[in-house]
């Protein structure tokens, strides 16, 4: 991206000038969530939604969603490495205990929407930790219940508090692994895994894509385990792989 | 008794009408044809130059932080997106294209949510939106 007063060029991911007069500089990220329409308009009933015209008649909504395997969620602060904490990991552990910059944070993930957020674990010089629960998650010290998108405390003794929210940009691995190479992980790398309710998520029209993508992620796999594997019956493992998986 | 095959042309057929033979392009002619080519080219590329003016800027008019000169682009005027048309959970229709199960984008600054439909920030010239949200300027990109 470009801007008008300068023409410096900047980095969308990274939010900094890579060329031109304010080379260096960085843009202040805003915390912001990426979940869905619904869940969103239902925390936020006075929200406004951005309305473009359609570009094309070959206009869809929802090709995004079937690639919720392939999403992460990260942080990066000057000075420090950044880190980030991969979709198909947050499957296996919702609430994820962490800390980032010398700070405790927690990490919310809901897999029916797709949402992962990112709160500061200290309220009121007291750090708590947090653990999963039907309507959110609920901390240790107290029994509260917190809601995961707004990080607001839903019932308990610490009701109405609110969570800071950490300032965390959702991206796709591929483009997180591209800009940041120091980048550290959280969870196990290898091999990649996709739980039932995942694949149950995707929608009719990704449907075929994400089978694909399911079909090249099991040979990935296989690959690494046995390299001289019989492709014909690399194929029919796979479809069992999907079969099983449905 | 020849008439086995009376549509496949024998020996004597062939002496009779002569072979078809193609006749080699003379590089005379070789030549004639590429200058053509090279014409038709040079006529192609000084309309588009004065179609764009972009193109027209002298080298010392391009400032040294631009992406290295090209002509394909040089007329291409990218307008920024400023303040998008805004609706209200209850204006929606169905020709915004916004499905409950859609991924949004939510932005919340001083007390004003905002939500920016993923569907819709794709593309070289939806990327960024600049907007303004609680009395701040923000960028929205993804």
């Amino acid at each position: 991206m470009q801007d008008q007063a300068t023409g410096s060029l900047w980095s969308q991911l990274l939010g900094r000038a890579m060329e031109g007069e304010l080379d260096g500089q960085t843009l202040q990220a805003r915390p912001s969530v990426l979940t869905q329409w619904k869940s969103w308009k239902e925390k936020h009933p006075l929200t406004t939604v951005m309305v473009l015209p359609p570009l094309s008649r070959f206009y869809e909504s929802g090709c995004y969603k079937g690639r919720l395997g392939q999403y992460l969620v990260g942080v990066c602060q000057p000075g420090y490495p950044p880190k980030a904490w991969r979709f198909d990991q947050l499957t296996l552990e919702p609430i994820v205990n962490d800390s980032y910059a010398d700070e405790p944070i927690v990490i919310a993930f809901q897999e029916n929407t797709g949402t992962a957020t990112i709160f500061h674990r200290r309220l009121n010089d007291q750090t708590l930790e947090f653990s999963s629960h039907s309507a959110g998650f609920t901390d240790a010290q107290t029994k509260s219940v917190w809601d995961a998108l707004t990080g607001i405390a839903l019932s308990g003794p610490l009701k109405g508090q609110q969570l800071t929210q950490e300032t965390s940009i959702p991206s796709l691995s591929k483009s997180w692994d591209l800009f940041h190479n120091d980048s550290e992980y959280w969870g196990v790398s290898l091999p990649l895994f996709f739980s039932n309710q995942t694949v149950e998520n995707v929608s009719s029209k990704c449907e075929e894509v994400s089978k694909e993508y399911l079909i090249d992620l099991y040979r990935l796999n296989i690959r690494k385990q046995k390299k001289s594997a019989d492709p014909l019956k690399l194929e029919r493992k796979s479809k069992e792989f999907i079969g099983s998986e449905r | 008794m020849n008439n086995e095959f009376p549509h496949s042309p024998s020996i004597e057929d062939i002496r009779l009408i002569g072979m078809p033979i193609l006749n080699p392009i003379q590089p005379e002619k070789k030549f004639a044809i590429h200058w053509l080519n090279l014409s038709i080219l040079t006529l192609l590329c000084m309309v588009l130059f004065l179609l764009f003016p972009g193109c027209q800027r002298a080298p010392s008019e391009v400032a040294s932080t631009h992406p290295p000169f090209n002509p394909l682009m040089a007329g291409v005027v990218q307008t920024p997106i400023i303040e998008p048309e805004v609706k209200r959970t209850g204006e929606l229709n169905e020709k915004d294209f916004l499905a409950d199960e859609d991924l949004v984008l939510g932005v919340e600054v001083n007390g004003e949510h905002r939500a920016y439909p993923i569907n819709q920030l794709t593309g070289p010239k939806r990327e960024l939106i600049n907007d303004y949200l609680g009395g701040e300027p923000i960028l929205v990109t993804w």
